[in-house]
C-alpha cells in the first residue's frame, strides 16, 4: 500500500501545538510522513542512473559504513582529506598560533601527500624563523672547538689541583714522624705525671692507715685534713731546713769575718814586733 | 647457771613478737606513693617538677627531627642527569640468535628500538643505551654497532668476535625521531641536525678509549690494539673482512639515519624523500 507523503515544514507542526517529541507518532496516526533523514527514509525514489555501472573507485570509497561524511573519509581505505581544504581564516583557525596552524599542515602533508592542498614549503622553516633558529644556536651553543678548548682547560684545572692535594700531601707525610714523635713523647709525660698522682694518692693512703690504724676510702675528709697536716708539717720542716742553712750560711760568713780580722791583727802584731825588733838592732847597733 | 635461768625468766616475761612491736629493717626503703586519682601520688600543680623538663623531642632551640626537612643530597640535579637504559651482550647476543636484529647492516638505537625489547624514552632523559658486558665471555654476534654508553670489557667482546663498536651522543629531539621514525615521518617535519654533545659528556665522545664519534680515527685504531693486547686476544685484520664495507660504515655526526641526511623531509604517502633547495638552508642543515 503506497503511502501518502507529505513534507512538513515548521510552520504546520506549529499549527497542530505540539511538542516535537510528539507530533512524529501523531503524524503517522493522520497518515502522513515527515521529512526524515535520508538514509532512514522510507521514501520512493527513482535512482536516476541505475543503469550505468559504478566505477571502481567509487566502489570502494562507497560508504557502507553509513558514518558522517567527515568520519568516513578518514577510514583507512578511504584516506581522503577533508574536502573543505584549510583556511587559516576559517573560525576554526582564526585563534590559533600560525605555528600550530602549520604543524597541522604538515600533518596533514604526511598523511595525505599532495592530495592535502597543502604547499610542502611550510615544512621547513621560514626566513625569518630560520634566523632566528641561526641566532639562537649561536648563543646558546659553543662550536666544537670552543666545547673541545673548554675541555682540555677543565682537565687541566682538574689535574692541577690533584697534583697540589697529592703535593700537600707528600710534605705533610714528611713532616709525620717528627710530628708522631712529639706526640709520643706528650703522651708519656703525660702518663707518667699521672703515675706520680696515682702513687703519692696511695702513700697518702697507706700514710692514713699507718696514722689511723685502719684503711681510708679515698673521698673520706679525714683524708683531707691529714693532708693538710702533712703538707703543714713540710712546709715547717722546709723552714726549719732553710732557717739552718741560713744560720750555717751567717756562721760560715761570721767566721771568715773573723778569720780575715784576726789574720790581720797577727800581720798588724807582726809588724810592730819587726819594728820594735829593729829598733832594738838600732839601740844594740848605736849601743 | 643463775645468770641462764635469769635470762630465761626475762624471756618468759617479756612481751612475744607480733605485727604491733615489730619494726621496719634498718635500711628498708619505704613504700612508693600511689599515684592514683586525683592528687595521688605527690600534689603536683603548676611550677612543680613535672614543667619545669623541656618538652618531649625538644632539641635545645634546633628544628626537632620530627619537624626538619628531610635533605637528599643524592637526588641533586636529578632533573639533569643524562639516563642511559641498559642493554647487556647476553640481550644482544639472544635477539641476534632469535633473527630480530640483522647483522649484516650496521646497528644502531633505531634497529634496537625495533626489536621491542627495550624501551628509550626521551621524556625521562634517555639520551640513549647503555651496553653492559654481562655475558661478555659468551658474546660471539659480528656486528657494527652504535651505542651511547658502554664500558672497557664490552667494547673488548665485540672487537674479540670481530666486529666493531662506536659510541655517538643524540640530543633528545633526535634520541625522540629515531625510537618511532614512523611517528616521526607522520609528523611532516625535517629530519633534525644532531646537536653536538654538552659540556659533561664531550670527553667520553671525544675519548678514542670509549670509541667516541669524535676521536681520531687513528687513535681509536691503535686503541683497539691496545685493548687487544690488555685483554689478551687476537684481533683480527679488519681489511681482510669480507664484510669490511659493513663494519667500517660511520654515520657524519650531524647525521642520524643512514642514507638520509638532516634537513630531509620523508614523506609516507608517496614514498618520496623531500630535500630543500634553498642555499640557507641547506647551510644550515649541513653545517
Amino acid at each position: 500500500m503506497a503511502l501518502k507523503v507529505m513534507l512538513l515544514d515548521r510552520a504546520f507542526v506549529n499549527t497542530l501545538s505540539l511538542r516535537p517529541s510528539q507530533y512524529v507518532t501523531s503524524l503517522v496516526v493522520s497518515s502522513c510522513r515527515i521529512n526524515f533523514p535520508k538514509q532512514y527514509s522510507t521514501e520512493i525514489r527513482e535512482d536516476e542512473d541505475t543503469d550505468s555501472e559504478s566505477t571502481a573507485e567509487e566502489e570502494l570509497f562507497r560508504n557502507i559504513s553509513r558514518l558522517p561524511k567527515n568520519l568516513h573519509r578518514r577510514l583507512g581505505h578511504v584516506m581522503k582529506p577533508p574536502e573543505e581544504g584549510i583556511n587559516r581564516e576559517d573560525d576554526r583557525w582564526k585563534f590559533y598560533s600560525r605555528a600550530r596552524f602549520n604543524k597541522y599542515q604538515r600533518k596533514l602533508f604526511a598523511k595525505y601527500g599532495y592530495d592535502s592542498g597543502v604547499n610542502p614549503g611550510i615544512m621547513w622553516p621560514s626566513k625569518e624563523e630560520l634566523s632566528g633558529i641561526i641566532e639562537e644556536e649561536r648563543e646558546t651553543e659553543p662550536t666544537l672547538q670552543e666545547l673541545w678548548s673548554q675541555m682540555k682547560e677543565n682537565r687541566e684545572d682538574r689535574e692541577k689541583r690533584i697534583m697540589e692535594k697529592e703535593k700537600k700531601i707528600k710534605e705533610n707525610l714528611a713532616k709525620m714522624p717528627a710530628l708522631l714523635e712529639v706526640y709520643k713523647k706528650r703522651l708519656q709525660e703525660q702518663g707518667q705525671e699521672k703515675l706520680a698522682i696515682q702513687a703519692k694518692q696511695k702513700q697518702l693512703l697507706e700514710d692514713a692507715r699507718d696514722y689511723f690504724g685502719y684503711k681510708l676510702f679515698k673521698n673520706d675528709p679525714r683524708l683531707k685534713e691529714l693532708k693538710q697536716k702533712k703538707m703543714e708539717e713540710e712546709r715547717m720542716a722546709r723552714r726549719q731546713r732553710s732557717r739552718a742553712e741560713k744560720e750555717k750560711l751567717h756562721l760560715e760568713r761570721a767566721q771568715a769575718k773573723a778569720a780575715d780580722i784576726r789574720a790581720k791583727m797577727e800581720a798588724k802584731e807582726a809588724a810592730t814586733k819587726s819594728e820594735a825588733d829593729d829598733d832594738d838592732e838600732e839601740e844594740k847597733g848605736k849601743d | 647457771m643463775a645468770s641462764v635461768e635469769k635470762a630465761l625468766s626475762l624471756l618468759k616475761n617479756l612481751p612475744r613478737v607480733n605485727l604491733g612491736n615489730l619494726k621496719p629493717l634498718p635500711g628498708r626503703r619505704g613504700k612508693k606513693p600511689d599515684r592514683r586519682g586525683q592528687h595521688g601520688g605527690k600534689n603536683r600543680g603548676f611550677g612543680d617538677g613535672a614543667n619545669n623538663l623541656p618538652r618531649m623531642g625538644f632539641e635545645g632551640g634546633n628544628v626537632p627531627f620530627y619537624r626538619r626537612m628531610p635533605v637528599e643530597p643524592y637526588y641533586k640535579d636529578h632533573a639533569f642527569r643524562k639516563q642511559y637504559p641498559p642493554l647487556s651482550l647476553l640481550q644482544l647476543q639472544r635477539l641476534v640468535d632469535l633473527g630480530r636484529i640483522d647483522t649484516t647492516e650496521p646497528i644502531d638505537l633505531t634497529t634496537l628500538c625495533n626489536t621491542k625489547v627495550i624501551t628509550v624514552n626521551p621524556h625521562l632523559k634517555h639520551y640513549g643505551i647503555n651496553l653492559t658486558d654481562e655475558g661478555a665471555d659468551i658474546f660471539e654476534a659480528k656486528v657494527n654497532i652504535e651505542i651511547q654508553w658502554t664500558n672497557e670489557i664490552a667494547i673488548a667482546a665485540i672487537e674479540k668476535s670481530g666486529g666493531t663498536i662506536t659510541t655517538k651522543f643524540y640530543d633528545l629531539q633526535c634520541i625522540d625521531a629515531m625510537v618511532n621514525p614512523l611517528l616521526f615521518f607522520n609528523r611532516g617535519i625535517p629530519i633534525p641536525r644532531c646537536k653536538l654533545p654538552s659540556m659533561d659528556v664531550i670527553e667520553y665522545y671525544s675519548d678514542a678509549k670509549n670509541r667516541g664519534y669524535l676521536a681520531d680515527p687513528e687513535l681509536i685504531r691503535q686503541a683497539r690494539i691496545e685493548l687487544a693486547q690488555k685483554m689478551g686476544y687476537n684481533l683480527a685484520d679488519p681489511s681482510q673482512d669480507p664484510l669490511y664495507e659493513m663494519l667500517t660504515k660511520r654515520k657524519d655526526p650531524r647525521q642520524i639515519w643512514f642514507g638520509l641526511s638532516p634537513g630531509w623531509v620523508v614523506n609516507l604517502k608517496h614514498k618520496t624523500v623531500l630535500k630543500p633547495n634553498d642555499p640557507e638552508l641547506i647551510e644550515y642543515y649541513q653545517s
